[in-house]
């Protein structure tokens, strides 16, 4: 194998797990507030934007004021 | 091609589903129940969900959802379908699939294994995913809403009051099953303890430290969470430490009520929230191990296919095959509470209505296979040490050398020594008499996961399975007060005004002491009723859930005849039907059995003559009058329940007369039609 195959594989593999990385931040919702923040910024520029920490405490206020978990 | 792999898929599936119900053999291998559970649903989503998506929903991929239409980067997000059904079944999967199996296997594992497969495809996964869309429909709307919108307020009241009194019984029997995994088990308890400092660790964490870092956070808990379990097998090395951690039931379920109190008190970024962040990896992390473990495993079931027990003599929960059969598996086949979630928090976040097919019907088909894995869990079991763990003393006596020779003379052999040993192998002191599945799920897993994952760490996942089961139970308490104080709340503030504020504290601390009050008075009965327990509280809880389910299938059948497709009604309405008459059987049952295990009435009579007559064991005489109210309670209840079904039930029939005959009916709630602009 070449060493630019090889570097070709290393870049791929990199690039999966940033990927597979970022769908689980996704999914978890550890990128919430960067996700919030972006959203702002296209939608509500003129509105100011809440920090990291007043925003996932709004959040989890939001969150469990309705049926979140069943039996 | 692909008609050729459905093809297979049906001859596959109808191969295992005829081996598993013909079998009847010494043992049969666990991988025929998993084939015929995994083709059965797979052809029920290809086809039948299809089918229903097209003709009875008439779902259109090029409408704006909520989540396009009100998106605000919040609670409305267009959002990947999978990263939603994630949600969606971790919202959905709680402690409820893996107890009804557990407790359903008295009967053999062939009932509850049919009535889990063919009952998921045909009501519960149609529940949810009609629910979800109409919900859709209808800018996210709740139940209850949807109920008042389309019905009449009949409809919505019922459905109002049906959510608070299923989330009082649920949490009381979820607390019983807690409570009797933790009575003097020192490792258990110390176990389950160790889940709050740790979860309110991970809070300040994500609030302080690093804030809403939830990866992080609950990677941290985790590693505590594991390391507490191994910790806990240590507390046996010292005795006055391992005295600290024995706790007689009733001393727990005081814990577990002080503990509800405070919980629901708290704000939720301090326990609430970071536990359940930690309970959903936990939950759905070992579901996984769970699932793969019983592939690798290909355990041979012991259990019969059926047992004697069918005829209602059975000591686990009393009642015959029918209706009780239907009511003990709930969750795992149909689940009213589904339908809460379905038209709350999850409508908010699809992107397209044809996710509704993956979400709805896919989550709940997953949900299901949960429970067929919790009663193979469960029929792993040799029956007789089935029966020793899952009786109650007060059936079987208090002492292991009555238990076992009343067990083994029904013909399922089971020694004290086999039963000591296991014990051991568990880490336990005892096995005897540990009634709420909790326990008994906890030795087959346990048994599973060491085959495939470590031998010889039997006594670790037995802990690690209690603890598992114990943090999605508290996380449930803790959500269910929650939501029963917040309807309190808004009662209450229909009656005085400042009630209505949910974030005025003395209004938090009266409703939220309410609610707790509400369970907590049945958890307490539940844990001084020697022969009562989940006997009572199980069939409560099942009645409740079943009659939810039915309100949520009224509210689909009132309008999906209303949009004028009567001849597709069946398709919710069969369910409900099906519903109505188990539902009204079981309460039928539990209100003028003549036998005293089944009727409450029955029950309370018996225990007031014995009372009357001094013949009652003088243990029991203090706690009687309290027994004896609780069993007239139960009565009123559980009639309660089903009469409530049927009013319901009359004004659908009221609703759907009038608008077949093209008299005046409310109006539908739908919101007109937008076109989507996404994927343009």
């Amino acid at each position: 194998m070449s060493v630019a195959t090889i570097q070709n594989v290393f870049v791929r593999i990199m690039h999966w797990l940033t990927r597979g990385f970022a769908n689980l931040r996704h999914a978890t919702g550890d990128d919430a507030y960067e996700r919030y923040v972006a959203h702002q910024r296209v939608h509500h520029a003129e509105e100011a934007v809440l920090d990291r920490r007043a925003y996932y405490l709004t959040e989890q206020q939001r969150k469990w004021t309705g049926v979140k978990r069943c039996c | 091609m692909k008609k050729l792999f459905w093809f297979l898929v049906a001859i596959v599936g109808a191969m295992a589903f005829a081996g598993v119900a013909l079998h009847r053999g010494e043992s049969i291998n666990a991988l025929w129940i998993i084939t015929a559970a995994v083709c059965i649903y797979a052809l029920g989503y290809r086809f039948y969900s299809a089918w229903v998506a097209a003709k009875v929903l008439s779902i259109d991929a090029t409408r704006a959802t909520p989540a396009e239409r009100l998106d605000n980067g919040r609670d409305f997000v267009p959002t990947n379908k999978w990263v939603v059904f994630g949600h969606h079944f971790a919202a959905i999967a709680g402690p409820g699939p893996l107890v009804g199996p557990t407790l359903a296997v008295q009967f053999g594992y062939l009932p509850g294994a049919l009535w889990i497969l063919i009952g998921a495809v045909l009501t519960g996964c149609i529940q949810d995913m009609c629910v979800l869309l109409l919900s859709m429909r209808r800018d996210a709307r709740s139940l209850g809403q949807m109920a008042k919108d389309e019905l009449g307020p009949i409809g919505g009241y019922a459905a109002m009051i049906g959510t608070l009194m299923i989330m009082i019984i649920l949490i009381a029997v979820l607390g019983l099953v807690v409570v009797n995994a933790m009575k003097h088990s020192p490792w258990a308890t110390f176990t389950v303890f160790a889940t709050l400092p740790i979860a309110m660790l991970v809070g300040l964490y994500l609030r302080n430290i690093r804030p809403g870092r939830v990866l992080e956070g609950s990677l941290l808990g985790i590693a505590l969470l594991i390391a507490a379990v191994i910790g806990g097998g240590a507390i046996g090395k010292y005795p006055a430490l391992y005295a600290m951690f024995d706790f007689e039931g009733l001393q727990l379920a005081w814990f577990v009520i002080g503990y509800g109190l405070i919980a629901a008190i708290l704000p939720v970024w301090l326990l609430l929230a970071p536990r359940d962040y930690l309970s959903t990896f936990l939950k759905l992390g070992t579901i996984g191990l769970l699932l793969i473990a019983v592939v690798l495993v290909n355990p041979e079931i012991k259990m019969p296919a059926v047992t004697q027990f069918i005829d209602g003599t059975g000591p686990v929960f009393s009642g015959k095959l029918f209706p009780f059969l239907f009511i003990t598996i709930a969750c795992g086949v149909i689940s009213g509470f589904h339908a809460l979630v379905a038209s709350g928090t999850t409508p908010k976040l699809l992107t397209s209505e044809s996710d509704v097919r993956l979400i709805g019907f896919g989550s709940m088909a997953l949900e299901s296979l949960v429970a067929v894995t919790a009663l193979i869990a469960a029929a792993l079991l040799d029956l007789g040490v089935y029966f020793a763990i899952n009786s109650s003393a007060g059936l079987v006596g208090a002492l292991p050398v009555d238990a076992v020779a009343k067990i083994s003379s029904w013909g399922f052999p089971v020694t004290v020594e086999q039963m000591n040993a296991l014990a051991k192998e568990m880490g336990e002191s005892t096995l005897f008499a540990r009634t709420g599945g909790a326990p008994s799920l906890a030795v087959g897993m346990a048994s599973i996961l060491s085959t495939a994952f470590g031998q010889g760490l039997l006594a670790l996942w037995y802990h690690f399975a209690i603890m598992f089961e114990a943090v999605f139970i508290l996380t449930t308490l803790d959500a269910g007060t929650r939501v029963g104080r917040f309807m309190l709340q808004d009662f209450l503030g229909s009656l005085w005004k400042p009630m209505a504020n949910t974030s005025w504290y003395p209004s938090i601390v009266i409703s939220s002491t309410l609610v707790v009050l509400g369970w907590g008075y049945f958890l307490y009965v539940g844990v001084i009723d020697p022969n009562g327990g989940i006997n009572i509280l199980w069939p409560l809880f099942g009645v409740a859930n079943q009659m939810l389910a039915a309100i949520a299938l009224t509210v689909c059948t009132g309008i999906i005849v209303k949009q004028g497709k009567l001849r597709y009604a069946w398709v919710t309405a069969l369910p409900l039907i099906w519903l109505t008459v188990v539902t009204t059987a079981t309460a039928w049952e539990k209100i003028f059995s003549p036998q005293v295990r089944i009727g409450f009435l029955a029950a309370a009579n018996d225990m007031s003559a014995k009372l009357v007559a001094g013949t009652l064991p003088t243990a029991q005489v203090s706690a009687a009058p309290q027994l004896i109210f609780n069993q007239r309670l139960d009565a009123v209840l559980v009639g309660f329940f089903a009469l409530l079904l049927w009013v319901i039930l009359f004004d659908m029939i009221r609703v759907c007369w009038r608008a077949t005959r093209g008299a005046s009916v409310l109006p539908s709630a739908e919101t007109p039609y937008v076109l989507t602009q996404m994927g343009n």
